[in-house]
């Protein structure tokens, strides 16, 4: 079984700002697993380090059994590439790029794709996954928030990772959208993606497999009612 | 990694900065302009002021005299022992110029008998020229002003319309020669005094012999000295050349061609000059384009390395999208430039230097143009690496941060 795991991570800002103390947390395969807690408390900077946009002070981040904390620049980008995909609180899409061209941006570093038409039939694919088929030339500034939320679930999923890691991601959305969203990423566990979630939503304990509150660089699991 | 991939991203970019873009095109078109005229014009320069000036025959003879009761055995001994001397290419007899007046009436003012020095290639406008070893052929500066003391006026001849036409000269006290004119010759040159009828040299020799005969040379007017020209292969070994000679013989001052070459050397100068700063405010323009274009990508850059894209990706992507618009804008130059030659630059040049030594057409040469492109893809493979490297210290979790 594929995992993420974060093994005694510590991160320090500063010489002095402890924002995170001692975390372990592990995402399995097929789990949906939400990191909640105040602003401030550590939680985006977990996900940093799970995603490996940031290094740890100390302690293991050990992704498919491999401890890639001390990897070199090259083969984090390897790591981020194959194993992992983000989706941002922002969205972050290129307004320049088609909603089918934005999913293709991942693609076009991965030589699993051997061409053009192989990559626009995966984001094809993604795209219907997401339910925006008749969407897929737009830009977008044509879209809802949620519909380019959904655009950038797809775009996390382009080169097929193990985890998803979102930050946020019913930040910028209405209520209605947060549980559309929540229900994508559902959705990704459910067909086997490690699905990691850091909100400060309550909509989110309704999908998680298991919680964990973050309150001053401390992670805790909280058992789920659900 | 195939370039062709990000093409797709590379025009997102440009589509996203549009104004960026542009400028830099902008930029880079007047930089080719700049550079192009400036280099058009040095190289040409350059070459002139070294070929036609510093080189040319007169600057690269030396005059050697000897009196006329010297021993002939002595005089070759002399001879042989000069063009033993290592750089010297020739060495000959020099006859004096004649004047002479024409008696056809062709021509109604006095003429300058006169001869080219050994190794001069006179610029010949119409006909042709003739061979040494031709005898009784006749060169005319293509324009003549003839004045004609009967009526005080100056009438202007052309050249050309005397090819073909066989000349009577009187010299000397009785002596009369003929010669048929077969080409004409560009007086540019600063040697030419613009009376000149160019004959070979054998025959000046006997008209000066014929001249000379029967009276003295107050009467002839013609020096009794002999007179010898050493050529060497460069002015820059004629003092070395003169001072081995001088050891020996009598050498004359120099016969070097009386031109300014002060005011074109300090326009060279001036305009490597011009081509220094040139080439500084491209390459500080460049390096600031790109630096401020991967400073206002920062969220962008960010993004395409969260989501595994390495330096060297960066590095194609930017390097690909600022080369593409470079290379348009150099083109874009490249044209504007060889317009600019052709309009302005060379009508410019030809009111300036126009039928003079220094006279040149600039031209924008393929060979300029693929040495600006090299330079161009160098520098900014430098300055892209640079700048993407710089980019690599981007906090990724820019990302996190709410919009």
């Amino acid at each position: 079984m594929n995992t993420l795991q974060l093994k005694n991570v510590t991160k320090i800002y500063n010489n002095s700002v402890n924002a995170l103390n001692n975390v372990s947390v592990t995402v399995n395969q097929g789990e949906f697993i939400a990191v909640m807690g105040q602003s401030g408390s550590g939680k985006s900077t977990l996900l940093q380090i799970a995603g490996l946009l940031d290094v740890c002070t100390s302690g293991e981040v050990i992704i498919n059994g491999e401890d890639v904390s001390r990897f070199d620049k090259n083969k984090l980008a390897d790591v981020r590439m194959k194993s992992l995909g983000f989706v941002f609180q922002a969205f972050h899409l290129n307004s320049h790029l088609k909603l089918y061209e934005n999913i293709m941006v991942p693609m076009l570093i991965n030589d699993k794709f051997k061409s053009k038409s192989e990559m626009q039939d995966r984001a094809t694919e993604l795209i219907e996954t997401v339910g925006l088929t008749h969407r897929k030339d737009h830009y977008p500034s044509e879209l809802s928030g949620g519909e380019q939320q959904r655009v950038a679930i797809a775009r996390a999923m382009a080169n097929d990772p193990d985890f998803i890691l979102a930050d946020e991601p019913t930040g910028n959305l209405d209520s209605k959208n947060e549980l559309m969203i929540f229900e994508e990423l559902k959705n990704l566990s459910r067909s086997g993606k490690g699905v990691l979630v850091v909100s400060h939503n309550d909509a989110v304990i309704d999908f998680a497999d298991k919680i964990y509150i973050m309150k001053d660089g401390v992670l805790e699991e909280k058992q789920n009612e659900n | 990694m195939k370039i062709r991939n990000f093409v797709m991203l590379i025009k997102a970019s440009a589509a996203s900065r549009k104004l960026s873009t542009g400028l830099y095109i902008l930029f880079m078109a007047v930089s080719a302009i700049l550079i192009l005229l400036s280099v058009s014009i040095i190289f040409p320069l350059g070459s002139n002021i070294e070929n036609k000036i510093n080189n040319h025959v007169y600057n690269r003879e030396i005059s050697v005299s000897y009196s006329s009761n010297t021993d002939e055995e002595y005089i070759e001994s002399d001879l042989s022992r000069i063009k033993s001397i290592e750089h010297v290419t020739d060495v000959y007899l020099s006859p004096a110029d004649l004047d002479a007046n024409e008696l056809t009436g062709v021509l109604a003012d006095t003429y300058c008998l006169s001869y080219l020095h050994s190794g001069y290639v006179p610029n010949i406008t119409s006909g042709r020229s003739f061979d040494e070893d031709e005898s009784n052929a006749a060169l005319v500066p293509e324009i003549i002003k003839d004045f004609n003391s009967a009526d005080n006026k100056f009438y202007e001849i052309s050249g050309e319309d005397l090819i073909g036409k066989t000349l009577e000269f009187s010299y000397g006290t009785e002596n009369i020669c003929k010669v048929t004119v077969v080409g004409a010759y560009s007086t540019a040159d600063p040697i030419f005094e613009k009376n000149e009828i160019i004959i070979p040299r054998n025959d000046l020799i006997k008209y000066n012999d014929d001249a000379a005969e029967n009276v003295t040379s107050y009467e002839s007017g013609i020096s009794d000295d002999i007179y010898y020209l050493v050529s060497v292969d460069s002015y820059k070994n004629v003092d070395a050349v003169a001072e081995e000679m001088s050891e020996f013989c009598q050498v004359d001052s120099d016969l070097s061609i009386n031109l300014d070459t002060g005011s074109y050397n300090v326009a060279l100068i001036l305009l490597f000059a011009i081509l220094v700063v040139f080439v500084i405010m491209v390459i500080t323009g460049l390096y600031m384009f790109l630096q401020n274009s991967v400073k206002n990508r920062t969220n962008e850059l960010a993004l395409y390395r969260s989501l595994g894209y390495k330096t060297k990706h960066l590095f194609t992507i930017i390097f690909t999208e600022y080369l593409f618009f470079g290379l348009l804008a150099i083109a874009v130059g490249t044209a504007v430039a060889a317009v600019l030659n052709c309009l302005l630059v060379n009508p410019y040049l030809d009111t300036l230097i126009g039928n003079t030594l220094m006279e040149m057409t600039v031209t924008v040469s393929p060979l300029e143009i693929v040495c600006i492109v090299l330079r161009f893809i160098i520098l900014l493979c430098v300055v892209c690496r640079h700048a993407v490297k710089r980019s690599e210290k981007t906090d990724l979790t820019v990302l996190l941060r709410e919009r």
